[in-house]
């Protein structure tokens, strides 16, 4: 595969690492990011560090950079690593497929969009899965089968839910004549790829744990919690959902921007006349990507899972734009506009998770206290393990856990993700209201801490 | 084309007369329900209470496996019940027929036993018991007698580890006023209280069970219980000493603990191993370790592949007490509270004055009762005074309430009382009865029984301070006691109430035909009992004659008869009272009979008198091998039949000649149950009374769902029609999880529609009201 020329690019890719790097998370995300930062410690996909299927190429680049940095700061550097990579790659099939302008275009684009942006600072596998795939049709294009064939290998084992890019990859490969002699070397890249992150996989969880660690999650993802369309089957609302990921969560989270990024494309297309094979070219890979992620993964909730459409799409909006310099400009303008706030927050304001994990440390006295919540007690279980916290989901569950502590906590806080039965909402006595708009998943906008008092009076009648 | 036209018009006019045609019946829709129902007594009277569950637990699952039911067929956490899959065609159908068998009988009867053995507090405290605290410490010393003896059981039955690992937190918490003992709220009783209102404050609420589990082990956890499934504090009675009547009835205690023992039984049909599976068999050298910590013990179960279940498969190594661990540590504080119980009963709460509660000095004393020893009875009523007062609101009790006084408040002897404590103590005797193959045999029960957790016994009846032995020595008191005090020989009957003047028994004049036929129910399984051949579920074959006993040794001076035999005798004297002067030529019952007047009670016929007609009159027929026992028993059920049975609205009366209402009593619905569940057991091997065979199960189907659940199923399709075919109430006042209701908030006061709430939502246990009248609308 042949670099491209000139430093320039090299120099941009570097900017944009640095530019997630600087506006990194300064916290976990949330419950999937705590799981990776546990995992650079300790790997044990049975007590979700992280959770199925382990993402072991992420975790051992992350634990390699945790030789020199801190758990959080390993991961992120990993991912700002991977953002810098994503660009170079970006740069490299546009700069083949279209022109050196929307290659540009393209890399700009991508430096101010929001969802790669927060991706490329955030403690999570997205960014560089994503990454070694455009790295891999960068390959593909350039004509380097073996290399791109490794790195969807590798890609597997940095999310395996890209399983579609690969089958695309190959499909693309078999499409075109001129490649298509490569195939036997791509196969065989792709076996290299896969073993160098799969036997040392295997090796250490076992095989056969493997297999019933997989057998329970894909029971849960598709039976319980996955968000597929075996749990959600409304069309409709999955297509809003798509849609919104896309456009507003991956590209311009504002009306006026999206708008006038929508006018620069449509003056682009109008312009541009794209090739029907180019088109043609770009179905192959979105599609059956794109299908996936629609009907298999939990686009409700999980806007992140659309990162590789984003960057695709971000290629094709260069296309476009690169016919005019005033459309790249307002192109860019518009994405920036929107995205960079998005991005400013992600940096500079705590997850609602954080924020009550610190309330919470800054509020411990000498007596007992114990936290029950949902999702975030795994953030203030890494925050602050000192804290006795535990995961629940109603009120009553938190009668059940009070009752067999071998201790009653003289305070005991509750974070409004717990449910309160009209009986016990009387107990209830607000601490504090944390917030911060949904950065990477949506998710409640705010968290409530309340105080529970089990007795109204903060302590046992005639207690102690 | 016209003709064409008129000959079509033609034909359509003549396929429309309706001419040599009769037309077709017309009838009126049935309306939703037949009835409506109102609660008018909520009381937990004990005797009766217990009397039915003993009654639907025979009624439960071994009636719905002798009817061809698999058990693993029914989903009880279904959202809507009645479910069955059969799991040889894997069709789902909808069964309410065994559906209130194998899951609504079985649950409604162990929740009652649950509730006043540790939920409630509708008893004497456990920590008071003579064989828990025999020294009668109180404060820190009791409460540290009684919880370490809970976290005893709670080992010995492998439900014991720290905080949030298992059943029962062990160590017990050091500073926590919700859960002093281990677990939150356990109120262990060893002697119930006559009646007591029920109320209780649950909190409600779900919860994903009761130990958490993080990872991938709770991702597919799923189902939820109300939180009260892992703590009893919101299940205790609110104000405990206005709600109970403190007095001790022999009759209550008695069916009571044989209530228990059933439960126990059924609760050791194995053990269980470190994963929970079921373990048959123990080698006997292993048995000492089965229930320590740590144990390495590797029991057996039947091969599931082999039909003929003789191939044994190794468990995991580890094995406890309890066919299930929950299971074991309810089952081991039930026999704690019934060792307690029996020596109580020998030691306290028997009279031989009637005016001072005085028993036996001790178990060697009391087996050693016979027909010669001054006379000892146990009289009808005992109050008690307590001292003690309930813990600060909200939190758990820890000191329990002391009985400091027991005074005789109805000296009289009762029938029912000693039928009563027969039973129990035989069934009690079972369990720790190393001969009887079916029960106190087994491995479970030889590792119970072997001096840890239970007191040990060398299986003589010398009257060691053993559970053998004081349930011996209970059974044979109230054996002697029914002969020497009751039983009017001029007659040949045992009398419902006896008086003492100087010390002389003045018999009653009054046999009731329910009385005499629990008499004889009591008295085959004590004769089963003493004879080493009582089982569970199986006792429907003919008695054998002539088996050595266990009260051989035990002296009987001035008896008419050894035991084994005095007692079938007292069986068919009771049986042939009833065939004679009870039961009329046409099948028809009376209540009582006077045996001063010589007559029988003129009085409307109650429902009760001819269900235990029948119940007492086959078990007779077992006893003695008489068939004629037998055959009234069926002409009593012809009668049942005819002036009972209401067909057009499917329900029996509970007076006969009165149509418009029903009042139904945990003892009148138990007797049914016992009465139709033994007819048809007889009825299915009868040649020509294969339809009588099917109509009873019909019947059973229609009055476990009408009148325990409420649910008049007027249109007769099976399915619930919800709400409008709820009557408004049943018997069975409220339900769990076991029967289907999660206590989730969103699920509603009846989650699956079977119009029995949730006990949140009714505030009242899972327990049979004192008594629900049915008024036809």
């Amino acid at each position: 595969m042949r670099l491209p020329r000139g430093s320039l690019v090299g120099i941009a890719a570097v900017a944009i690492g640095c530019s997630r790097w600087a506006l990194r998370a300064r916290f976990p995300d949330g419950y999937d990011a705590v799981g990776f930062l546990l995992a650079v410690d300790e790997f044990d996909v049975a007590k979700f560090q992280p959770h199925f299927p382990g993402y072991p190429v992420y975790v051992a680049l992350s634990r390699l950079a945790h030789l020199a940095l801190a758990p959080l700061e390993s991961a992120v550097f990993v991912s700002a690593l991977a953002s810098a990579a994503t660009a170079i790659g970006l740069f490299s099939i546009a700069a083949r497929l279209s022109s050196r302008r929307a290659a540009w275009a393209a890399i700009a684009l991508y430096a101010v969009a929001p969802m790669p942006f927060v991706l490329g600072g955030a403690a999570l596998s997205d960014g560089t899965a994503a990454a070694i795939a455009v790295l891999a049709f960068a390959a593909l294009v350039e004509d380097s089968p073996a290399i791109g064939g490794a790195l969807m290998g590798l890609m597997l084992g940095a999310r395996a839910s890209y399983f579609p890019l690969a089958l695309s990859w190959i499909v693309l490969l078999w499409l075109f004549p001129e490649k298509r002699r490569g195939i036997v070397r791509a196969l065989c890249g792709g076996a290299a790829g896969t073993l160098a992150w799969a036997v040392p996989f295997v090796a250490v969880v076992g095989a056969r744990r493997i297999v019933e660690l997989g057998t329970v999650h894909l029971e849960g993802h598709f039976g319980q919690w996955g968000g597929s369309v075996a749990t959600r089957p409304e069309l409709l609302p999955r297509i809003h959902a798509f849609a919104r990921d896309l456009a507003w969560d991956g590209i311009a989270p504002q009306w006026a921007c999206l708008g006038a990024l929508a006018v620069a494309c449509g003056i682009g297309f109008w312009l541009a006349r794209p090739s029907g094979k180019g088109i043609k070219s770009a179905l192959v890979v979105i599609l059956p990507y794109g299908f996936w992620a629609l009907f298999g993964q939990n686009v409700a909730e999980q806007p992140r899972h659309l990162l590789p459409l984003v960057l695709f799409a971000l290629l094709g909006i260069g296309r476009l734009v690169s016919v005019r310099r005033g459309l790249a400009v307002v192109a860019i303008a518009a994405i920036a506009v929107a995205g960079l706030p998005r991005a400013i927050v992600h940096a500079r304001t705590p997850p609602v998770a954080a924020q009550v994990a610190r309330a919470v440390a800054a509020s411990t006295g000498r007596q007992p206290l114990a936290v029950f919540g949902g999702k975030s007690i795994r953030t203030l279980h890494f925050l602050a393990p000192a804290i006795s916290a535990f995961e629940r989901t109603w009120l009553s569950e938190v009668d059940v856990t009070l009752e067999r502590l071998d201790v009653l906590p003289r305070r005991i806080l509750v974070t409004s993700e717990v449910e309160a039965d009209r009986r016990r909402q009387a107990r209830l006595r607000t601490v504090g209201t944390f917030c911060r708009e949904p950065i990477i998943d949506e998710e409640p906008p705010c968290l409530t801490l309340f105080e529970y008092d089990l007795w109204g009076g903060g302590r046992p009648p005639g207690g102690d | 084309m016209r003709k064409s036209l008129l000959a079509a018009l033609l034909l359509l006019f003549g396929l429309s007369c309706n001419r040599g045609r009769p037309p077709l019946p017309q009838g009126a829709a049935p309306p939703p329900t037949f009835f409506t129902a109102q609660t008018t007594d909520t009381h937990f009277r004990g005797a009766d209470e217990f009397l039915a569950t003993i009654e639907m637990q025979l009624s439960g699952e071994p009636l719905a496996l002798a009817i061809g039911r698999s058990l693993a067929g029914y989903n009880r956490y279904a959202s809507r019940p009645d479910l069955y899959i059969d799991p040889n065609t894997q069709f789902v159908t909808l069964d309410p027929m065994g559906y209130s068998m194998a899951v609504e009988s079985w649950e409604y009867s162990r929740q009652p036993a649950h509730n006043t053995s540790f939920e409630s507090g509708a008893g004497l405290a456990l920590q008071y018991g003579p064989l828990q605290n025999p020294d009668g410490v109180t404060g820190d010393a009791a409460f540290r007698l009684l919880r370490d003896r809970l976290q005893a059981l709670a080992v010995a039955s492998g439900t014991d580890g720290p905080e949030g690992t298992n059943w029962v937190v062990s160590p017990a918490p050091t500073d926590n006023p919700l859960n002093y003992y281990g677990w939150p709220g356990y109120w262990p009783t060893f002697a119930e209280f006559r009646s007591f209102r029920p109320e209780i404050m649950a909190a409600g609420g779900a919860t994903h069970h009761c130990r958490f589990v993080f990872g991938y082990a709770a991702a597919s956890a799923n189902s939820t219980v109300g939180d009260y499934e892992c703590g009893y504090n919101s299940l205790n009675l609110p104000d405990r000493d206005a709600q109970v009547e403190k007095v001790l009835d022999p009759a209550a205690l008695g069916f009571g603990l044989w209530k228990q023992a059933l439960l126990v039984t059924a609760y050791w049909q194995s053990m269980h191993d470190n994963l929970g599976g079921p373990i048959a068999h123990v080698a006997p050298a292993d048995l000492p370790m089965v229930g320590k910590t740590g144990n390495q013990v590797v029991g057996q179960y039947p091969d599931p592949a082999d039909p003929s279940g003789q191939h044994m498969l190794d468990g995991f190594a580890g094995v406890y007490l309890g066919d299930v661990p929950l299971e074991g540590w309810q089952g081991l504080t039930i026999l704690d509270e019934m060792d307690n119980k029996a020596a109580f009963t020998l030691r306290t709460a028997l009279t031989a004055d009637g005016a001072t509660a005085a028993g036996f000095a001790s178990t060697r004393e009391a087996i050693a009762y016979d027909y010669q020893s001054p006379l000892r009875w146990w009289p009808a009523a005992i109050a008690v005074t307590e001292t003690g007062s309930p813990p600060p609101g909200g939190t758990s009790w820890k000191a329990f309430p002391k009985p400091t006084a027991f005074a005789i408040d109805t000296p009289t002897s009762r029938l029912r009382a000693l039928a009563a404590l027969a039973g129990g103590n035989a069934h009690f005797f079972a369990l720790t009865d190393a001969k009887n193959p079916a029960i106190g045999g087994r491995s479970s029960c030889l590792a119970t029984f072997d001096g840890d957790p239970m007191a040990a016994d060398n299986q003589l009846p010398d009257g060691e301070e053993s559970p053998h032995d004081r349930a011996l020595a209970n059974l044979k008191v109230a054996i002697v006691d029914m002969d020497r005090m009751h039983f009017d020989p001029a007659h040949g009957v045992l009398v419902d109430e006896v008086t003492v003047q100087n010390g002389a028994p003045q018999r009653g004049a009054t046999v009731s035909t329910v009385d005499a036929a629990y008499a004889i129910v009591a008295l085959r399984t004590a004769y089963r009992g003493i004879t080493s051949t009582l089982t569970l579920y199986s006792n429907d074959g003919a008695d054998a004659h002539g088996l050595p006993s266990a009260l051989d040794g035990a002296p009987l001076r001035g008896a008419p008869a050894p035991l084994p035999a005095r007692i079938l005798q007292l069986i068919a004297a009771e049986a042939d009272f009833i065939s004679a002067h009870l039961v009329g030529a046409d099948g028809a019952v009376a209540n009582s009979f006077d045996l001063a007047a010589g007559a029988a009670d003129a009085s409307p016929t109650l429902l009760s008198a001819e269900a235990g007609a029948i119940r007492g009159l086959l078990e007779a027929s077992l006893a003695t091998g008489n068939a004629k026992y037998e055959e009234t028993a069926f002409r009593v059920y012809s009668d049942l039949d005819r002036r009972f049975w209401m067909n057009d609205v499917r329900a029996f009366r509970t007076t006969a000649g009165t149509s418009d209402a029903m009042t139904w009593s945990p003892l009148v619905f138990g007797a049914v149950q016992g009465a139709l569940r033994e007819i048809w057991k007889r009825a299915v091997h009868r040649a020509g009374d294969e339809r009588l065979a099917a109509e009873v199960l019909e019947r059973i189907q229609r009055t476990n769902k009408l009148i325990a659940n409420g649910w008049d199923d007027a249109n007769g399709d099976n399915a619930i029609q919800y709400p409008t075919e709820c009557t408004g109430a049943g018997l069975q006042m409220a339900e769990r999880a076991l029967t289907g209701e999660l206590s989730h908030p969103a699920d509603g006061p009846d989650r699956d529609h079977d119009c029995v709430v949730e006990i949140s939502a009714a505030q009242r246990p899972a327990a049979l009201a004192g008594e629900v009248v049915f008024k036809r609308r």
